[in-house]
């Protein structure tokens, strides 16, 4: 059993870890949707490199935009006529110390994570529930399990994201649908060079493996949990912090 | 509790059930609280006339917690009241129980203000007047439905373990002010919620909780209480599940 | 809150020193006739018996080696006819024998396991015993958070506190209807004479790192919340871990 010729929708397909997933599942034999909010060049590269019509459709939509998250599937289902994996990798930072925090701030990271989560999952699940099969894999991260500076709105949505999936894994589980988080690590990114320079010292002082993961080492949890065999993995979060936390 | 004489907490939703408990015990060891509530002011007047019997220092503040407004006012009248707060207990809440698939916008919506924007606005609201004092006690109160999921309760389970992530990430942040946040999970506790469960979930649970009995509001406050003394100054960003030993995470 | 332990009687394994002194200091300060076991720092469990005596507490030092389990009943013996009853135990004497797993001796992996795991095993099942006669009791098992995440050169360590978690929930399934509760807390990076004579500066600095309160933990910290979970404030708590770590795990 493979994910060959399977369908997946990935939201933001753009961004780092996104990238790796968009790819990955191209290479795996599976035939993706992804949408994006920003990068047209990002996007359009992508594209190009991978240039299979047959296999990557790739649209502009924003997770804030339900009616945009239904014809995200609608575009899915109408083309390749099956809907199996969803994997949602957008993401959205606002960062600020909590004692400073707008409320907009938090609202803005709130709906976006958040919300477009559920957004994107209510439009697959109908496809899914009609053929009795899904993976749903939603990208968390270590925020909600450790804590993170500055990011109390991300940790609170990204904490959402877990106690969601967790309570969907339940709900949908008579349909053979499986929910997953997989929960990123101290993850190295394109923007590092903002950060605090003591923080990659620090970051890799506390990782057993004694560095920074790589957006590409965060797919294979993914895929694997996509897999039609991991049919009994569910409700789970698997972090991916190269033994950071081990808890 | 020791050390707590004289301390100052805000309870959200203080008016009835572990809210209300929470506030008749942290009010048992000397604090003084200020029972919040949003729209049931003749409980609240209640629970602040019986601590009051009992030779506590109580007071009623109504704010909408969702409010930031309401919040910052409830805020301004503790510090013009008891010119301080150590203590805020993050608590108020509300469900709204539906099937994802049927749930309503304004559903999710209104549980995620009430059950955790609620808590950013308080907690954003006292720290500075924590900070002042180099001390500081935040508890919320999340739900083991957060850490485990449950069926109907999407929104609920989306909220409180957003609670929980919420509750880490301010905990790193301000741990060098001497502010200290934890957060409790409670199981199955006999309040108002409990009785509109249905009668196979309520037959299922007695029978896989180990101490086959739903817990009680007064099983639940004393944990918080003590997770808001002084003696609580080395947990940091917590979850203590109180769950009559049903999930053991 | 029942915060007072007046008319209870605690066994405190490991009590002459460091952790386990300050839990013993603080039931005998909160009211616990306190039983101050240890295997062979007769003069330091002696001293404790003396500062809680002078405090007005009641305590007796009781000598036995955990791993041994026929002095077990030793322990139970004493305590009965110096109190008449046993209502909490706090499992929290250990022993630690470092080394990387692949330098580690067949003894070093047998010594720790005996006494971390299997004596505590065993000296709480003899300790149950009376409990469930009196239908209360408390258990409290200092597991470790080297139990939760693990630790180069502690694998045995580890897998013996581990250990202890699976064994501390299991307790509570069984003797939830006895009205016993079974918990453990997990020390993170406590300050003791084993600590900070067994560190460096730079290798304590780098433990820090990891500390969101970037401090070592006072032995007091842990005895705060043992007196909590032995309460009857804390009746309905059972099968849990906390993590006594100054944020370290956020478990």
């Amino acid at each position: 059993m493979s994910i060959n010729d399977q369908v997946a929708i990935v939201t933001g397909g753009t961004g780092a870890v996104g990238r790796e997933v968009v790819s990955g599942l191209i290479q795996r034999g599976a035939r993706v949707v992804f949408c994006y909010r920003q990068r047209d060049d990002l996007a359009e590269e992508m594209c190009d490199t991978i240039a299979d019509e047959q296999r990557l459709i790739a649209i502009k939509a924003d997770v804030r935009d339900a009616e945009a998250m239904n014809s995200l599937v609608e575009v899915a289902v109408r083309r390749w006529e099956r809907l199996d994996m969803l994997i949602t990798a957008h993401s959205a930072v606002n960062n600020a110390p909590v004692a400073d925090m707008t409320l907009e701030q938090w609202n803005d990271v709130m709906d976006v994570m958040l919300r477009g989560v559920t957004r994107i999952t209510r439009a697959v699940l109908r496809p899914m529930q009609k053929a009795r099969y899904g993976r749903i894999i939603t990208i968390t991260g270590y925020q909600p399990l450790a804590g993170g500076l500055t990011q109390a709105n991300y940790a609170a949505a990204l904490g959402g994201i877990i106690g969601f999936s967790k309570s969907l894994a339940r709900e949908v589980a008579p349909w053979g649908i499986t929910v997953n988080s997989v929960a990123p690590g101290l993850i190295s990114r394109p923007h590092m060079s903002s950060f605090d320079p003591s923080y990659i010292p620090w970051a890799t002082n506390i990782v057993p493996l004694k560095r920074l993961g790589a957006p590409a080492e965060i797919t294979p949890a993914i895929f694997m949990l996509a897999n039609p065999e991991a049919g009994y993995i569910t409700g789970q979060v698997l972090p991916v912090d190269g033994g950071w936390r081990m808890v | 509790m020791r050390g707590m004489q004289d301390h100052v907490a805000i309870v959200t939703g203080a008016s009835r059930g572990i809210g209300r408990a929470i506030a008749l015990e942290l009010a048992s060891w000397g604090v003084k609280v200020v029972v919040n509530y949003q729209s049931s002011a003749a409980k609240a007047e209640a629970v602040v006339a019986e601590i009051q019997a009992a030779g506590g220092v109580a007071m009623a503040i109504q704010a909408d917690v969702t409010d930031q407004q309401a919040v910052e006012t409830m805020v301004t009248q503790t510090l013009a009241e008891w010119g301080t707060i150590q203590i805020l207990i993050n608590n108020a809440g509300i469900t709204r129980d539906n099937l994802f698939q049927r749930l309503k916008d304004e559903e999710w919506d209104d549980v995620i203000k009430a059950d955790l924007t609620s808590a950013f606005l308080c907690t954003q609201a006292v720290l500075p007047a924590m900070r002042a004092n180099s001390y500081g006690r935040i508890v919320s109160i999340a739900s083991l439905a957060g850490l485990a999921g449950n069926v109907g309760q999407t929104n609920y389970a989306a909220a409180k373990m957003g609670l929980v992530g919420f509750s880490k990430a301010v905990a790193r942040e301000v741990t060098s002010d001497g502010i200290v946040v934890n957060v409790v999970a409670p199981g199955y506790i006999d309040t108002d919620f409990i009785d509109h469960i249905p009668q196979w979930l309520r037959t299922w649970a007695l029978d896989v909780i180990p101490l086959k009995r739903f817990g009680k509001v007064e099983e639940v406050a004393p944990a918080v209480a003590f997770l808001a003394s002084p003696a609580a100054s080395y947990i940091i960003g917590h979850v203590l599940t109180i769950d009559g030993g049903w999930v053991m995470p | 809150m029942q915060l007072d332990l007046t008319g209870r009687v605690a066994i405190v394994t490991g009590a002459s020193r460091g952790i386990g002194r300050a839990i013993a200091e603080a039931l005998a300060a909160s009211g616990a006739a306190v039983v101050v076991n240890y295997r062979g720092s007769e003069a330091a469990a002696a001293e404790v018996v003396e500062a809680i005596t002078a405090k007005g507490g009641k305590a007796l030092a009781v000598q036995a080696d955990v791993a041994d389990p026929a002095s077990h009943e030793i322990l139970l013996k004493a305590t009965t006819e110096a109190f008449g009853r046993v209502d909490i135990l706090v499992n929290n004497a250990g022993i630690t024998r470092d080394n990387l797993l692949l330098r580690m001796k067949e003894s070093e992996v047998d010594d720790v396991l005996q006494t971390n795991l299997r004596g505590v095993m065993l000296l709480t099942k003899a300790v149950l015993r009376p409990m469930m006669k009196n239908k209360w009791g408390r258990v409290i098992t200092i597991s470790s958070v080297i139990g939760l995440t693990g630790n180069a050169g502690q694998a045995n360590y580890a897998a013996a506190k581990a250990g202890l978690i699976g064994f501390s929930k299991s307790v509570a399934q069984e003797m939830a209807s006895r009205g016993i509760t079974a918990n453990a807390i997990c020390p993170g990076f406590i300050e003791t004479d084993m600590t900070r004579n067994a560190m460096s500066e730079e290798l304590i600095n780098k433990a820090l790192d990891r500390i969101p309160l970037a401090r070592m933990g006072q032995p007091a910290e842990i005895a705060n919340a043992v007196v909590f979970l032995a309460s009857d404030a804390a009746g309905y708590i059972t099968g849990q871990t906390l993590a006594v770590d100054g944020g370290m795990t956020m478990y």
